[in-house]
């Protein structure tokens, strides 16, 4: 579910950390930069793997803190297509569940993905399974296990209050990146039934 | 900032972990530094992330292991991403390499699904191997006594 993907950027070393060596310095730049953000296309990322190349850097004039090259590589959650993941049932409803790796929220599973036979419950509020005549409940926080069969990068803009409503939330926008899996199939849905 | 590789290589889960644990002990260690804030996202990252994987097979393996397996699994014939799910998931039952492994059934014999279940237990073992066993003794039990019934 994880892949490195090899950036090129320019990131900065301030004065407090000079002290530090320059390459933990530029990995704690890195972390700081892109831990935890969504790179359009690329995916979730998570955590500098290592530096491969670092310049000499330079200091503009007026300026108190070095400018340095660096080429690294990041590891990024991108799962592949058809990759078979686990996670845990977030929430339900009649659309479909959502399922959590805690890391990562965005993972939907619509309707026509649940297994044969499956349909919501509107009193307890989660599906159920009808198999062989037994009621396999799918209850919130168990565990499934789920098949990626596609992803959606969207590019988004940060949300932005309405004029004049100052004290407006913003409306929920849709995720940057998430995830269009299926537990229909031998195997997959609760860890418990196979 | 400019991408040069979206996707140089496929990392397995247990390098994550080590990754992690490692940025994790390096946050213990400068903790209390003076005037120092450690960034937000980064934690929250970073203690999700740990959290989750800790929970997977991987918190129990080591790279002596992994590189047991894959030189194990070599003969049959896989795909990296077959054998990097394979060493992620570490499937316990014939049903999960059928997920795992694309046309199974015109690739592999369940003979073959046995011997490679075998194998990866052999090369992953954990701790909690003998409980399934015995989960599985106590069913057989359980029959036995119905039908004496």
């Amino acid at each position: 579910m994880f892949v490195l993907a090899v950036l090129r950027d320019t990131l900065k070393i301030v004065p407090s950390e000079f002290t530090k060596s320059r390459e933990e310095a530029l990995k704690y730049e890195i972390n700081r930069k892109y831990a935890n953000r969504v790179l359009h296309d690329i995916g979730l990322c998570m955590m500098v793997h290592d530096i491969l190349e670092i310049d000499e850097g330079y200091v503009q004039h007026s300026e108190g803190w070095i400018w340095v090259k660096v080429i690294f590589r990041l590891i990024v959650f991108r799962p592949f297509k058809d990759e078979i993941l686990v996670g845990r049932i977030r929430s339900a409803s009649p659309e479909g569940i959502q399922v959590s790796m805690g890391f990562f929220d965005d993972i939907t599973i619509s309707a026509d993905q649940m297994p044969v036979g499956s349909e919501y419950n509107g009193t307890e509020g989660v599906w159920v399974w009808r198999y062989e005549g037994n009621e396999l409940f799918m209850d919130l926080d168990e565990q499934v296990r789920f098949q990626v069969l596609d992803s959606a990068f969207l590019d988004v803009n940060p949300p932005r209050p309405k004029i004049g409503d100052v004290d407006s939330v913003p409306a929920s926008h849709p995720p940057p990146y998430s995830l269009i899996c299926t537990i229909a199939g031998d195997g997959l849905g609760l860890l418990t039934w196979w | 900032m400019e991408v040069l590789n979206r996707q140089e290589a496929l990392v397995c889960n247990y390098e994550v972990l080590m990754v992690l644990q490692e940025e994790d002990q390096r946050h213990k260690r400068i903790k209390s530094t003076p005037y120092f804030k450690y960034p937000e996202n980064v934690n929250t990252l970073k203690f999700e992330a740990l959290h989750y994987l800790n929970d997977t097979a991987c918190a129990t393996q080591s790279a002596e292991q992994i590189a047991t397996l894959k030189g194990r699994l070599v003969d049959y014939d896989l795909t990296k991403a077959e054998v990097l799910q394979i060493i992620n998931l570490r499937p316990k039952k014939a049903v999960e390499l059928h997920l795992i492994i694309e046309e199974c059934e015109e690739r592999f014999g369940m003979d073959d699904l046995e011997v490679m279940l075998e194998e990866i237990k052999s090369a992953l073992p954990r701790a909690d191997d003998d409980e399934d066993e015995n989960e599985g003794e106590d069913e057989a039990n359980d029959e036995d006594g119905g039908d004496m019934d």
